[in-house]
């Protein structure tokens, strides 16, 4: 049954300035947070304390919070039944999974070791200092992703999307946006992009495994020296160079080779219909 | 001493340049690069198309050429690959801008080419000295384009039915309730076109014809939007299908046209959520 559990404390105290209503609810390991059909903005900040608090910027705009089950949903009052623009910080316990869906929305996601998942029609998306599985989804807005432990689903259609400091598994896409991988330490990358660039930097993990794919774009990859990878490229109208020493041992193809750059160990996939391919030398680790 | 450009153009009268265009003859700027040259007329030659004196002027660098022989050869694969996929004939809205391209000579100037530009700036159909030019790539990609345009105009033209087993339209179907230009003809019974993954293709069936309806609910802009993401999907489906035409055995193309596929199920999958958070 659902039910409204503990509903605005309209702490409407600060003369018309600042926070104008609060909502609090206590939550237990295994709640989920949800917030559907939004537009406006949202930041999610993760904090130690077991309760999820709603707090709007916008005075007079108060939530509400429903429970169903292990499910807890942010909801606003909407009278007419239409979507309404909001402007709100949500606290959530750092376990806690946080699930939001929104069709213009931005949404900032701090300090999470929860699975976030976030799917937003137009809109930018920032997730940083996360632990836990992430996935996004844009039709138009960036992905910005930032010292990040957990994996990473992230896919915008028309943008960019730039990942910095990511240690967990990689699964980046666009259609018509570059994917920025910089300062990645992963030992799963895939990345593709019909219309776009790829550029990623950092070490190859033995054993490790790594795919670039590009229709039309380049491919640009930054390695340290003493890289050691089974590699395997790909192109239909494209070019190969290559800083690293490379002799090609055998053709697949007249459009596609394979070669081992150092001793070998990681399993790199570089496919670019029309673009260059470029493998340079980086900084160390 | 050698004739100078402008001086061979100011002798030989002001619609020398227009003439050579029209019959095809080598400028002699072209004849410093034969091969481009060569290149450029080559579809005209293999449709029989040029007079007597370019064609013996091409025969005689294809002869000597191994290169621009193997291109011919190539081109050749392509358009018999092409004429293989069977006749499409597309909705009536998007014929006049196929034929702004299939006549680029009677009136290039006054006709806008439609193309699709790449990221990079760079127009898959390109115009050169008031001419029509299409590299053999892009020629590949113009000819599997219209089998493509003709069988798989987007969903927001409202025209196209894709049936549950993948095929497009079943039979004659007849014109709809669209008025004016945007009325569709009718589109004759055509096979799935080659290339679209058969797991994928009752999805994209179903969703492409669920959508439909879509455009009626959303906003005018994010239909633009929605339209010109998916125009960058449907590139990359027709470039790899080109690609596909020129080189049939190889794994990558095989693998990199499933891919654009994949993504064309995962985009329109978004935008059937989209349709439904709109309604």
């Amino acid at each position: 049954m659902t039910a409204t559990m503990l509903l605005t404390l309209a702490v409407g105290m600060y003369g018309g300035r600042g926070p104008v209503a609060d909502t609090i609810v206590e939550m237990s390991r295994g709640d989920r947070v949800t917030l559907e059909n939004l537009s406006g903005a949202v930041e999610i900040e993760a904090w130690e304390r077991e309760t999820l608090e709603v707090r709007s910027r916008d005075r007079g705009n108060a939530f509400g919070v429903r429970r169903s089950g292990a499910d807890l949903r942010v909801v606003t009052p909407d009278r007419d039944g239409r979507r309404r623009r909001i402007d709100a910080v949500i606290r959530v316990p750092r376990w806690a999974e946080v699930a939001i869906e929104g069709v213009d929305l931005d949404v900032r996601v701090t300090g999470s070791a929860g699975a976030v998942r976030v799917r937003v029609v137009t809109g930018d998306v920032r997730v940083q200092e996360t632990a836990g599985e992430v996935r996004v989804r844009t039709v138009e807005g960036e992905i910005v992703a930032d010292r990040t432990a957990g994996a990473l689903f992230l896919s915008a259609q028309a943008d960019d999307v730039r990942v910095s400091d990511a240690a967990g598994a990689l699964d980046v896409r666009s259609g018509s946006g570059d994917l920025i991988l910089e300062r990645v330490e992963s030992a799963s990358v895939r990345a593709e992009t019909q219309d776009g660039d790829v550029r990623f930097s950092g070490p190859l993990t033995p054993g490790g495994s790594y795919g670039f794919f590009v229709h039309a774009g380049e491919v640009v990859l930054e390695l340290p020296d003493g890289t050691g990878a089974d590699v395997r490229v790909s192109t239909f109208d494209g070019e190969f160079m290559s800083e690293f020493p490379v002799v090609v041992p055998s053709f697949r193809s007249g459009r596609a080779f394979e070669f081992r750059l150092g001793g070998g160990g990681a399993a790199l996939t570089i496919e670019v219909f029309d673009g260059e391919i470029r493998l340079v030398r980086g900084a160390g680790p | 001493m050698t004739m100078g450009d402008s001086d061979e153009r100011v002798r030989r009268g002001p619609d020398a340049r227009d003439r050579d265009e029209r019959d095809g003859r080598l400028r002699p700027e072209e004849r410093h690069d034969p091969h481009a040259a060569v290149l450029e007329r080559l579809s005209d030659h293999l449709d029989g198309e040029l007079d007597e004196i370019s064609r013996a002027e091409v025969d005689a660098h294809l002869e000597a050429c191994p290169t621009c022989r193997a291109t011919r050869e190539d081109l050749r694969r392509v358009v018999s690959a092409a004429r293989g996929l069977g006749e499409r004939l597309p909705p009536r809205d998007l014929w006049p801008g196929i034929a702004a391209v299939l006549t680029p000579r009677s009136d290039a100037r006054q006709v806008p080419v439609p193309s699709v530009q790449t990221r990079r700036g760079e127009p898959a159909v390109r115009r050169l000295r008031g001419r029509l030019l299409l590299t053999v790539p892009q020629l590949a990609a113009a000819a599997v384009l219209l089998v493509v345009l003709a069988s798989s105009a987007t969903w927001w033209a409202g025209t196209r039915r894709v049936l549950p087993d993948g095929t497009y339209g079943s039979g004659a179907v007849e014109s709809g309730g669209a008025a004016g230009g945007g009325s569709p003809g009718p589109v004759r019974a055509a096979g799935r076109p080659a290339g679209i993954p058969e797991p994928m293709a009752e999805e994209l069936a179903a969703l492409e014809a669920a959508l439909d309806s879509g455009r009626t609910v959303l906003d005018p802009n994010t239909v633009l939007v929605l339209e010109r993401n998916l125009a960058v999907i449907e590139r990359a489906i027709a470039d790899s299908r080109a690609a596909l035409a020129l080189d049939p055995g190889s794994d990558f193309l095989e693998s990199h046209l499933e891919r654009a596929y994949e993504r064309k199920l995962e985009y329109l999958r978004d935008v059937s959520r989209i349709v439904a958070l709109a309604g």
